[in-house]
């Protein structure tokens, strides 16, 4: 590679870095917190959990679940109801002023699934994990923001990708993982941000990427909403939003027999973002490890509970699903989310070196840097960073 | 990208990339691992993801770490 290129690809990494920097700082810092979510709101006391019951107590009707709901906020119904895998005892319900109302404006309460009593409701906008899960979804500004995000996220790809381009003349005379602790401050950070930024290259690559693919989410339901839900749900164009819905259980079931080994994951209620003006839309999840992260949607008429179609989702709609455990971290225990964590922290220094690097080098002439750039790319000596 | 003739005490991409290729390797094996199952699964999951963090931690602060070398 000739110094010219070499010289392009410091560029494109000074400034992928630097214009995403601040973002992916916030975003490192805040994932952080997020990784432990459910932990923490344990801790706090947040969550909301039944009382202690034989494993085996059976679970009431859905709709006993519905009736109770419906008592709580009174002219308010329900729009989302769903489950905890972990928590099989309690089930969230979004309850809105309207089916089709906006989901800002939604209240979630917590019943029980063994009685149908509401347990409470869990106030989780005012919660502190929750500003800084919004802070790290879309910085309070909606789609524009997750999308912002998302291109932040796609300049971080970019300086990955240029930082492992010039990561070779740096190391052209140094055996892997050097740390020249005795040298200037300057070249021990650079050989720590080398050696931090090679061993993370496909994690920080991985959540990275699935990071901004998540962001397009909300894009990717509205794309689905206007593909596979509209052609499963074809034969109800023509006819008005139904009035009054007969029973959730029946459609459950429904639901349930069409797909054995299959367990809810949330019901969308008709007209909610999530399903058409007729249907109980049923999301099953599978029940193995990798398929209890895929949905399939069941659309079951909400009127005589007979199932009008079930399909597979389609490609985009799995990918944007697997993207969801590969960025939060998840999906292996405890020890995956602490490993999750360390592996964040390492970039968070990754990132605040190359900070410190450009800072500090800043300070040193544009030809003294031509020249370190030149013998790196000559085979000269390693470099030895100017101070 | 061109290769140059290694010259004496200089390295080759392949032996600079080496185990940074090696590491992002067994990267992806935990990634994915803990994807696909449930117990031992999760385990090879946590010894291949556990790797970067243990090089990082036994180059800065391990033995290695203080020697000179290159």
């Amino acid at each position: 590679m000739t110094a010219k290129t070499m010289k392009g690809w410091v560029w494109v990494h000074k400034w992928s870095s630097l214009v995403c920097m601040l973002f992916l700082l916030m975003l490192c810092i805040t994932g952080l917190p997020l990784i432990f979510y459910h932990e923490i709101e344990d801790a706090l006391g947040n969550s909301i959990e039944g009382p202690e019951m034989a494993a085996e107590t059976p679970h009431v009707s859905l709709d006993k679940v519905v009736d109770g709901a419906k008592a709580e906020i009174p002219g308010w119904t329900p729009m989302f109801m769903s489950w905890d895998e972990d928590h099989p005892a309690e089930v969230f319900v979004t309850m809105a002023e309207s089916a089709g109302s906006e989901r800002d404006n939604t209240r979630l309460l917590v019943s029980d699934m063994r009685t149908g009593d509401v347990l409470g409701e869990y106030d989780f906008r005012d919660t502190v994990m929750y500003f800084i899960f919004k802070l790290h979804v879309d910085l309070f500004a909606g789609l524009p923001g997750m999308l912002f995000l998302g291109a932040m996220g796609l300049l971080f790809i970019v300086a990955i990708v240029s930082g492992v381009v010039i990561y070779a003349p740096f190391m052209k005379r140094l055996d892997f993982g050097t740390v020249r602790k005795e040298k200037t401050t300057r070249v021990k950070w650079l050989d720590i941000h080398n050696l931090m930024g090679a061993v993370t290259i496909a994690w920080a690559l991985v959540v990275g990427g699935t990071g901004v693919i998540n962001t397009l989410g909300e894009l990717v339901f509205m794309y689905w909403r206007n593909d596979q839900l509209a052609a499963m749900v074809k034969p109800y164009e023509e006819l008005p939003p139904y009035e009054k819905l007969g029973s959730l259980q029946t459609a459950m079931d429904a639901a349930l027999d069409a797909a054995p080994h299959m367990s809810p994951s949330f019901v969308a209620f008709p007209q909610s973002a999530f399903s058409s003006a007729h249907h109980y839309a049923v999301f099953l999840r599978g029940d193995t490890p990798l398929t209890s992260k895929l949905l399939k949607p069941a659309l079951v008429d909400a009127k005589t509970g007979e199932l009008t179609d079930m399909r597979d989702p389609p490609w985009y709609v799995t990918g944007l699903l697997l993207s969801q455990p590969l960025h939060f971290g998840d999906y292996g225990g405890m020890p995956l989310k602490i490993i999750w964590a360390i592996l964040d922290i390492i970039t968070i220094v990754v990132l605040g070196s190359g900070l410190y690097l450009w800072l500090a080098k800043r300070k040193v002439s544009v030809e003294s840097q031509m020249a370190e750039i030149e013998r790196m790319t000559e085979s000269g000596p390693a470099p030895q960073a100017a101070e | 990208m061109t290769r140059r003739p290694a010259k004496r005490g200089t390295k080759s991409l392949g032996e600079i990339f080496f185990v940074p290729t090696l590491i992002g390797i067994v990267s992806m094996v935990g990634l994915i691992a803990a994807l696909v199952g449930d117990g031992v699964w999760d385990a090879v999951s946590w010894a291949s993801l556990g790797i970067p963090v243990i090089v990082t931690v036994w180059m800065v602060w391990g033995p290695r770490g203080s020697l000179q070398r290159g």
